[in-house]
């Protein structure tokens, strides 16, 4: 099964992928730039992803969080417990006292829980920043009904407020995506909230690429009065047609890569002769590259829908041309599905309580969560909100509060696998983060109470082991646009 | 209870109950969020639509025994309360559940009534409540018995409404008062600074609306004769609907947000003697002596705390405490139907910001209650409505969830289209997928 493959591919890459790596190519100081088109889809895709910035690491000395509640996403809840962090990355999990304490620093966190870093599999943040201006509407293309060669990245301003405020509620992954105007938004891309100059330097490195499309209500009511589509059928027709097309693409470059091959070989040269020219790759299409890169399974398919009947329909589409998809997002209707998203192994990022804002989201129920938790599926909460992000924790306590509440019963362990390990999953890092184990990034937020609480804060968030908020020590603003807008609270409120 | 099962095994009446004899109902030994803060141990006896009893030790109780407790003579329904936190039913400042039944369904939506002019005061938003709409069970099972129901668009919408979430018809669910008890009460005049492309002038249109309201019930035959006949004046009956705005005895709701408006509006409502309760008020703590002083209300999202736009740039978590502490009246609200049960949250999140439980939740409650002039509601204490909720924890917290609800002392459905729709899919692929039995 084409699925099954494609996935082992994915987390190969990743586990691959050395730490201080950028996508897996080399720094831009170590190669000279490269001249003349590109000879292989794989060189393209690499020309476009090449560095300028490099991402800051920060390392503090060897730490242990000591003292309080561990729950670690992966089933295990030490309380109390610790957690060694060292060059970024957990050394070491586990119940009561740790030993080989020598070179650490003790951080004791006692009263308090540690869990692993939020994850949010649908974020806008940088490319529909705050403040709300028309000048920040960067996240729909929405001059095509298919614009898959636009990029998250090249939209996202590093510079949004609220990158922070959501590292203030714990997030420490998130994936940046395209809005749901169009059939193939572009692009999404996998981000670090820590403050840099551009968007490239927040990749989380080694992170797939993903892509976003939109069924449903949403491009056919964009398009359906500039040419179309206009109906879910015709949305159907441009999604096979660009898929279409991108095959034919594909069979350019394997051709391509197989005369190459024949090229090199000695015996296939004496046959062909001297003279003969090399062969020409085909014209770049960025559109196009993007679907042949869905196609070979190495971009994760990331799908907007609400109604089961559209995300079957998509399936289609995904079966008919050998694709897979890794999460629908909101996906209000997965419970009328689950079994076959569970069968498919595809993700559903949902909300806990979202719903009847349009006709396709008038079906969503709050169990949607709980229901295919307890069908063996993925479930995901993602916040598609600047406010959403900056308490997923408390989205989550509510989506498992309503499964509690019509006798389905889910454990803290799964809720919170909601917002971490389910998500990176979703995004193909989940060999990196998500839960708290040996060798993972040490992403790490210390709550004040149980994460389920509306009344908790995220009291330090470490992102890579970096401490990157402490409630108890206001930073100054990451965003250069808020220097100068802070007035402190005095008398007469004056400046 | 009995209905309660009814309810259960019969889905379809499920949307809405008919009226029937208030319940008698003690709760015993719950921890009641009462006016002055929560307090373990208290009992309360529900009868004839109202709180009969509240205390420590409730006179003329009998002990409860098989299927009840005497109370002073009546053999009353009784709820172990250990455990349980009892509150006043929520009330949703302001919402448009019963109006907006799909958000981007023009056909559903009742709320905005357009039309030629701006000035659309006389557009009663009450006369398109829907009590049948299936979003009201789905607010009312979060522990919302009330809310205030406003329209929208243009620069006076119309007038808002009071429903209480129960009941099959308007006459069950509208609240009314002597004067409007064929219509319902309009509770206030909704309006929004949107004509103009500045604040000044977008103020300087309310104020002459205001201003020509007064020159009209001075005069009104000259009014039509003068006035009344410009390109663009006002509907008449628009400006008499405005009488009880400027003559301050009706609340008008605007949104705003920056200090600076905040400050000016605050003027604006003294000068012109008009009770304004505004919504937004993110940069509200840097003037809230001056909103305290004109006696302004707020509505305010405890969310707003970040430069979500350029009039939101000094908002701070601690808002709502320091408006309270100012002396202002606080409310908090979602401003939506299909998300009104997040208004708890909210108030919870209010809480984590720096308000305390009780002004968190008094401002869900009993604020909006008083602001509104719903009588009674939202307040725990004996002689009030009972629009009461049970939780199984704190009402503002994430975790908990009322087990039993009354409205005007009638014991209420916990279920909504969602919930059925849960129980229609809690095994796949779904109930309707099997065919019927064969005739017989």
């Amino acid at each position: 099964m084409p699925r099954v493959s494609i996935l082992l591919l994915l987390s190969a890459a990743l586990l691959a992928a050395p730490a201080s790596a950028h996508n897996g190519m080399p720094h831009p100081d170590e190669e000279e730039h490269p001249k003349g088109p590109a000879q292989s889809r794989a060189e393209a895709e690499e020309r476009g992803q090449a560095p300028i910035e490099v991402t800051p690491t920060v390392t503090h000395a060897p730490y242990i969080l000591v003292g309080g509640k561990v729950m670690t996403a992966n089933g295990a809840v030490h309380d109390p417990g610790y957690v060694k962090v060292k060059d970024g990355r957990i050394r070491a999990v586990g119940a009561g006292a740790p030993s080989g304490t020598e070179e650490y620093t003790l951080i004791d966190v006692s009263g308090q829980v540690v869990t692993p870093g939020l994850i949010d599999t649908h974020s806008h943040l940088g490319v529909y920043p705050s403040p709300w201006a028309k000048a920040h509407s960067d996240g729909n293309e929405a001059t095509a009904p298919t614009t898959p060669g636009v990029w998250a990245e090249h939209s996202a301003w590093p510079q949004d407020p609220g990158f922070q405020r959501a590292v203030e509620g714990g997030i420490t992954s998130l994936q940046l995506l395209p809005g749901s105007a169009n059939l193939i938004g572009g692009r999404g891309v996998v981000m670090r909230p820590i403050p840099t100059r551009g968007s490239r330097a927040m990749r989380f490195p080694g992170a797939p690429e993903t892509v976003k499309m939109a069924c449903g209500e949403n491009p056919k009511r964009v398009y359906g009065d500039k040419g179309g589509p206009s109906t879910r059928m015709g949305n159907l027709r441009a999604f096979r047609t660009a898929f279409t097309k991108a095959d034919a693409l594909r069979t350019k470059w394997q051709k391509l890569e197989t005369d190459e091959e024949a090229e090199a070989s000695p015996k296939k040269r004496k046959k062909k002769g001297d003279e003969e020219k090399p062969p020409e790759p085909p014209d770049r299409d960025l559109d196009l590259e993007t679907l042949v890169a869905v196609l070979e399974g190495e971009i994760l398919v990331q799908v907007h829908c609400y109604r089961a009947d559209d995300m079957l329909s998509v399936m289609q589409v995904a079966d008919e041309f050998g694709f897979s998809i890794r999460s629908f997002h909101h996906a209000l209707e997965a419970y009328k599905i689950r079994d076959l998203l569970v069968e498919a192994d595809i993700s559903a990022s949902t909300w806990s309580d979202w719903w009847g804002f349009k006709l396709e989201a008038y079906d969503g129920i709050p169990q949607n969560a709980a229901l295919l938790e307890q069908a063996g599926g993925r479930p995901i909460i993602h916040s598609d909100s600047a406010e959403g992000i900056q308490r997923l924790n408390q989205e989550a306590a509510k989506a498992r509060r309503d499964g509690l509440r019509q006798g389905i019963d889910i454990s803290e362990n799964a809720a919170l696998r909601w917002v971490t390990y389910n998500p990176a999953w979703a995004l193909g890092i989940q060999e990196e983060t998500g839960t708290l184990e040996v060798g993972k990034r040490a992403d790490l937020v210390v709550w004040t109470g149980s994460p389920f609480s509306v009344y908790s804060e995220a009291r330090l968030v470490f992102i890579d082991g970096a401490l990157r908020h402490d409630v108890d020590r206001p930073q100054e603003p990451w965003a250069d646009f808020e220097v100068g807008q802070d007035l402190p609270l005095q008398e007469g409120g004056a400046r | 209870m009995n209905r309660l099962l009814l309810l259960l095994l019969v889905p379809s009446l499920a949307i809405a109950a008919p009226a029937k004899a208030p319940d008698c109902t003690v709760v015993l030994g719950a921890r009641a969020h009462l006016p002055e803060g929560a307090e373990d141990g208290i009992t309360a006896v529900v009868a004839d639509g109202r709180i009969a009893a509240l205390g420590a030790s409730i006179t003329g109780l009998g002990a409860p025994g098989d299927g009840g407790i005497d109370w002073n003579g009546r053999r009353c329904a009784f709820v172990d309360g250990q455990g349980l936190h009892l509150s006043a039913g929520l009330i949703e400042p302001h919402s448009t559940v019963g109006l907006v039944e799909i958000g981007l369904e023009a056909g559903t939506r009742h709320h905005d009534a357009g039309g030629p002019s701006p000035v659309r005061a006389h557009v009663r938003v009450l006369d398109g409540y829907d009590p049948l709409s299936a979003v009201i069970p789905v607010a009312r099972r979060e522990g919302i018995t009330a809310a205030v129901i406003q329209p929208g668009g243009g620069s006076f919408s119309g007038g808002a409404g009071a429903v209480l979430l129960t009941g099959r018809t308007q006459a069950e669910a509208v609240v009314r008062d002597a004067q409007s008890r064929d219509v319902g009460r309009e509770v206030a005049v909704r309006a929004n600074l949107a004509v103009g492309n500045s604040f000044s002038a977008r103020l300087a249109h309310l104020r002459s609306v205001l201003e020509e309201t007064r020159s009209y019930l001075d005069d009104r035959r000259g009014w039509r004769a003068g006035l009344g006949t410009r390109p663009g004046a006002p509907p008449e009956e628009s400006l008499a609907a405005l009488a009880g705005v400027v003559e301050g005895e009706v609340p008008l709701i605007l949104a705003a947000d920056r200090a600076s408006d905040l400050e000016v509006l605050s003027i604006f409502a003294t000068q012109q003697g008009i009770q304004l309760v505004i919504e937004g008020a993110a940069e509200g703590w840097l003037v809230a002596e001056q909103l305290a002083r004109a006696e302004i209300a707020v509505v305010l999202n405890p969310y707003v705390y970040g430069p979500g736009g350029f009039d939101q740039m000094h908002g701070r978590k601690d808002n709502g405490a320091l408006l309270v502490s100012a002396g202002v009246r606080v409310m908090i609200s979602t401003r939506s139907g299909h998300f009104a049960r997040k208004l708890r949250q909210m108030a919870g999140n209010a809480v984590r910001g720096g308000m305390t439980h009780q002004d968190a939740l008094a401002a869900i409650t009993s604020v909006p209650a008083a602001v509104f002039g719903l009588g009674s509601r939202g307040r725990l204490a004996v002689g009030t409505a009972a629009d009461v909720v049970l939780w199984n924890g704190d009402p503002l917290e994430v975790t908990s969830w009322p087990v039993q609800m009354w409205i005007g002392g009638l014991s209420q459905s916990l279920e909504s289209r969602q919930s059925q729709l849960m129980e229609r899919y809690r095994s796949l692929p779904g109930s309707p997928a099997a065919p019927l039995s064969l005739p017989e």
